[in-house]
């Protein structure tokens, strides 16, 4: 029976609820189409993880990877079979101008799940032809880009290759480098043949490994784990599972960020249901203290209101998500910029489930401590207090939401944080704004009387207040984050951006490129010497550690940084880019010839943060099997959007000079024109030196 | 991506004017006969009107002015603070989401306050038939 | 003679075709005199006030009061006539829940410019019986202190005429009375007109003269 009353009530009052459905829709329905949309991309990768990874496991390192890495593996896969391959950025040029390549060799019938399909309508393991030492196949970009067609030659590395077809889909494709680095395909004996891998070369070594049928290693946590262990952490361990999250990472940021805007539109819908309901409850008081005089006892008469309020979500819940599919269709189109494989319509339950707990919970939450306040006063217990717990509920439970949606205490707690402080500086304020104004004598008698009536009915201004100013925030706030990162990257001082920046210039060639450089009369500038180690520990406490519990977005990227390798570099004074913030200079050269005392380094002091470094730490590192210890004696700050070298840890000079090292530079300010013939005279004589455009960045980054 | 974003944005805009719009809407509702009682006791629909624009146009321009300078702020701070790097104002940016708030909020109390204000004062009548 | 009413009549349109509420109603009030006018609902006794205050127009017939031909005013001319000749008083009360006792009283003075609005106001409210409330909210008031305020608030323009709405219809039978009491008071001391129009006998009998209204006419 109280059903019915409740399902008649919708009836009775038809304005009041249609806008209470439409604010609950529009409240939910960003937050609808982001979940949909993180559901169907999870589920897709999910079913194409194998192809996305090529392999049932893949070791992959920067140092080349040995039999003994292949034995470990085999070990436990007695009937593996394995193959490689690897990946090297290198140059390219053609028709007048030249760009950065990523090359990708592997060995015949690698990868062993996923196909490359080839504009000859070949597909690649397949009937495609495999390509011999002096053939291509290149992505299409790089064929618009340098206008290359099928036949022509390019000259990588040290030798010249035929472009004999052009890749259409690789399900391996890597959407972060791609259009910076296209890539091209050459064969093993391709990549030797253009001497391509150099001392201090960025190679990416893979080997790809395939189970008999039905193994499969994501499901034996155990043993996947022994695996990780026998392996030190040079080595990267991926499987169908990890190289789908990996994949899918960008995507996922962009959808948890997403996700926790939609939440600002749940927030505001919000304050319109709370207003309407409280009007509602207020305007029904009469009826609902005749229905208690005439027998409805208290707990019924709840029950009343929650189930009206309940009938009332769940139409604009099943709206809402009725809706919220409309809008998958823009967001598969912007997946298409961040992965590698077409979403298909795969049906995910778990958002719908999510949806309609938010759809249902949200406004009942925000509801119960104004239900309870009506049931008192309709029982004439106008002294009952309304429970404090009943009133925490809902931020209680937007928090939880917020924090499941962003996957990040910091970021949900920078977004509740704003939304918090802002409610409790506001709302004081304005009751303080509005006590004051209810006293200013005005003589204008309609000021007078809209001064009176505002600072009267707060409740209703306060919410007009509240909602206009979370709307004007939100709508600002984006375009503004916008706006300062582009300027950011950007750099108004144009004597401190450079155009183009060089990696894998070799010892022996850092002499050859100033002549190069004078002789063109083009700028460069900020050499610095990279040097590829290992840090060991700090303190003498080992640096490394345990991938496998991470469950914030901020335990993920810690754990991935820690158990890289590291690049270190030495210089005499800072750059421009940096800023002493703690400590001293160094002190000189190193001297002691002996290498027992350890040398002084500076650290970037969010580096040093995240590492709980301080002063007087001690650093110790392994440079090619050889230890050297290094002692902090600064941090600075670096701006890391000059585009210029900049390392975490700097050592003193004296140390590291004659370890082998490959080195970094840039070429500032240069036009278009300049810049594109210096690529290109550039690539002449060091083939090997690799060239990223920096605008180019920069625009890949801004949108 | 951040055209996702932007779009997000919007939504949650288009969302907050939609709430507003209620809330001006219902305020209008209930006081209809608070109208009536005014023009019965000699208010011009003029006066009236002005006391509308006076009470919600004022809540719009203080609320949109506080927002875009919390927007300002957090972006500040986000900038500087978190991520270490250089604000930059942009005059265009804040100005421009201040005067379509302003424009949208005005149009829907223009719009309801009027349909508000030609209520039938007659409609204090009502009660006794 | 302060109104007089001629062959007024007012219908409506319906989708059934038009209804008329009011046929050929006739009669006049003298300055300082008390009238009631009794009748059913559906009597058309709302739409008869609606046309005296000036807030509907008639379809026919002619209205004079003080001297003034309704049918030539303009709307905003009859916004000034009733601003400043006529009072009203509601079943409902229909005082503004934002203002204050004092601020209710004073609105109609306000209006007027009357730069004394508040003093004004205090005074009435004292002769009201509502002096230790003029800083409360109607909905603090009782119906009967609410029906007060809006009695001083009536009286405050010094009407040439007040028009009563049914004014004890949301009281019970000894608060009526008392307010009753009070009103006929007030517009013998302030020698104001009053026109009532309701349902009950008894306060009918209270006036100087009572007309019955019956389908549309006053017989």
């Amino acid at each position: 029976m109280i059903l019915r009353l409740a399902a008649r009530e919708i009836k009775n009052h038809p304005r009041f609820s249609f806008f209470f459905v439409l604010s609950v829709l529009l409240g939910l329905l960003g937050l609808t189409a982001i979940e949909s949309f993180k559901g169907v991309v999870q589920t897709n990768l999910q079913s194409r993880s194998k192809e996305l990874l090529g392999a049932d496991l893949e070791l992959s390192s920067r140092f080349a990877l040995e039999d003994r890495h292949v034995k470990i593996v085999e070990q436990y896969f007695e009937d593996a079979t394995h193959l490689s391959s690897l990946d090297i950025f290198s140059m390219t040029s053609f028709n007048g101008a030249s760009r950065l390549i990523q090359v990708r060799a592997q060995e015949n019938g690698y990868p062993f799940y996923g196909k490359l399909l080839l504009r000859s309508n070949t597909q690649y393991p397949g009937d495609a032809t495999p390509l011999a030492d002096n053939e291509a196949w290149i992505y299409p970009e790089l064929a618009t880009q340098l206008n290359i067609k099928i036949g022509d030659e390019l000259p990588i590395g040290e030798a010249v290759f035929k472009v004999v077809d052009i890749v259409e889909r690789d399900i391996q494709q890597s959407m972060q480098t791609g259009a910076i680095a296209p890539r091209v395909y050459l064969s093993m004996d391709g990549v030797k043949r253009g001497e391509l891998i150099k001392f201090g070369s960025t190679v990416g070594y893979k080997v790809g490994f395939k189970f008999p049928e039905g193994v499969q290693i994501d499901k034996d946590k155990d043993l996947l784990d022994r695996i990780k262990k026998s392996f030190d952490s040079t080595v990267r361990i991926s499987t169908p599972s990890s190289e789908e999250d990996q994949v899918g990472r960008t995507l996922a940021y962009l959808g948890d960020f997403l996700g926790l805007v939609s939440l600002v539109a749940l927030f505001l819908a919000s304050v319109g249901i709370l207003y309407l309901f409280q009007a509602h409850l207020r305007h029904k008081a009469a009826d609902f203290a005749t229905l208690h005089a005439i027998g409805m006892e208290r707990g019924k008469l709840v029950r009343f209101m929650l189930y009206h309020l309940s009938l009332l979500s769940m139409f604009g819940t099943v709206s809402s998500i009725t809706f919220g599919l409309i809008l998958m269709g823009p967001l598969k189109s912007l997946a298409f910029q961040f992965l590698p494989i077409e979403i298909d319509n795969l049906f995910s339950f778990k958002p719908f489930v999510l949806v309609l707990l938010v759809g249902i919970a949200s406004p009942l939450f925000l509801s119960i401590p104004l239900i309870l306040k009506a049931s008192y006063l309709a029982t004439r217990k106008n002294a009952q207090k309304v429970p404090v717990l009943a009133w925490a509920a809902w931020p209680l439970f937007f928090a939880i939401l917020s924090f499941y949606v962003s996957k990040s205490f910091l970021v949900a707690g920078a977004f509740l944080g704003g939304i918090i402080i802002f409610l409790l500086v506001l709302i004081p304020l304005l009751r303080l704004c509005l006590n004051f104004i209810s006293k200013v004598k005005v003589k204008n008698i309609n000021l007078r009387h809209a001064l009176l009536r505002s600072s009267r009915t707060w409740a209703a201004t306060l919410s007009i207040f509240l909602a206009v100013f979370y709307c004007s925030l939100v709508f600002n706030l984006i375009p503004q984050l916008r706006t300062n990162l582009e300027n950011e990257i950007s750099v108004a001082n144009p004597n401190v951006r450079p155009s183009i920046f060089l990696f894998d210039v070799q010892d022996d060639q850092v002499e050859d490129l100033k002549v190069f450089s004078s002789q063109s009369n083009l700028p460069l500038t900020n050499i610095s010497p990279m040097v590829r180690a290992r840090l060991v520990s700090i303190n003498d406490e080992k640096y490394e550690i345990d991938t496998d519990q991470k469950l914030t977005r901020e335990e993920e990227r810690n754990a991935r940084f820690r158990n890289r390798g590291m690049n270190l570099s030495y210089a005499s004074q800072l750059n421009a880019s940096e800023k002493l913030v703690e400590g001293r200079e160094f002190s000189g050269v190193y001297q002691d010839e002996s290498m027992e005392s350890p040398a002084e380094i500076s650290i970037e002091q969010r580096f040093a943060t995240r590492l709980g470094l301080n002063i007087g730490d001690i650093l110790e590192f392994e440079i090619l099997g050889m230890p050297i210890k290094g002692k902090v004696v600064n941090f600075r700050s670096v701006r890391w959007t000059t585009f210029m070298p900049n390392f975490f840890i700097v050592f003193q000079e004296g140390i590291l000079n004659d370890a082998p090292k490959t080195f970094l530079a840039t070429f500032g300010q240069l036009s278009s024109q300049l810049k594109d013939k210096l690529q290109v005279d550039l690539f002449k004589k060091f083939p090997n030196v690799s060239a990223v455009d920096i605008g180019r960045v920069i625009e890949r980054i801004v949108v | 991506m951040s055209q996702a974003l932007l779009v997000m944005a919007l939504l949650s805009v288009i969302v907050g004017l939609m709430v507003i719009g209620f809330i001006i809407n219902h305020q209008m509702l209930t006081r209809e006969k608070d109208m009536a009682l005014e023009k019965m006791l000699g208010l011009s629909t003029r006066s009236m009107m002005s006391r509308l624009r006076f009470e919600f146009i004022g809540i719009l321009f203080i609320a949109s002015g506080l927002g875009v300078i919390g927007s300002l702020l957090m972006s500040y701070l986000l900038s500087v603070v978190l991520f270490d790097g250089l604000w930059a104002f942009d005059p265009i940016l804040p100005t421009l989401s201040f005067v379509m708030i302003m424009l949208v909020g005005v149009s829907i109390v223009e719009v309801l306050g009027r349909k508000a204000i030609a209520t039938e004062a007659a409609v204090l009548f009502r009660d006794a038939d | 003679m302060l109104f007089d009413v001629n062959s007024i009549a007012k219908s409506f349109a319906t989708p059934k075709g038009p209804l008329n509420v009011l046929k050929d109603i006739n009669f006049n009030v003298e300055s300082g005199e008390s009238v009631a006018i009794v009748g059913r609902s559906g009597s058309g006794k709302s739409t008869l006030l609606g046309l005296l205050c000036g807030l509907e127009r008639a379809d026919m017939g002619k209205m004079v009061f003080d001297g003034e031909d309704y049918s030539t005013l303009s709307e905003d001319a009859l916004t000034r006539l009733r601003a400043n000749k006529i009072g009203m008083i509601f079943q409902q009360f229909h005082l503004l829940s934002h203002l204050k006792a004092y601020e209710n009283v004073a609105l109609p003075l306000e209006l007027k410019g009357d730069s004394n609005a508040k003093e004004t106001a205090i005074e009435l409210l004292g002769e009201v019986g509502l002096a230790a409330r003029i800083d409360h909210f109607p909905a603090q008031l009782s119906g009967g202190e609410q029906q007060r305020v809006a009695i001083a608030r009536a009286m405050a323009i010094k009407p040439k005429l007040i028009l009563a709405d049914e004014p004890s219809g949301s009281l019970d039978e000894s608060t009526g009375e008392e307010i009753m009491s009070l009103l006929f008071k007030m517009v013998k001391d302030h020698k104001t007109s009053l026109l009532i129009v309701t349902h009950s006998q008894t306060l009918a009998k209270r006036c100087d003269r009572i007309l019955t209204m019956e389908n549309g006419v006053l017989v």
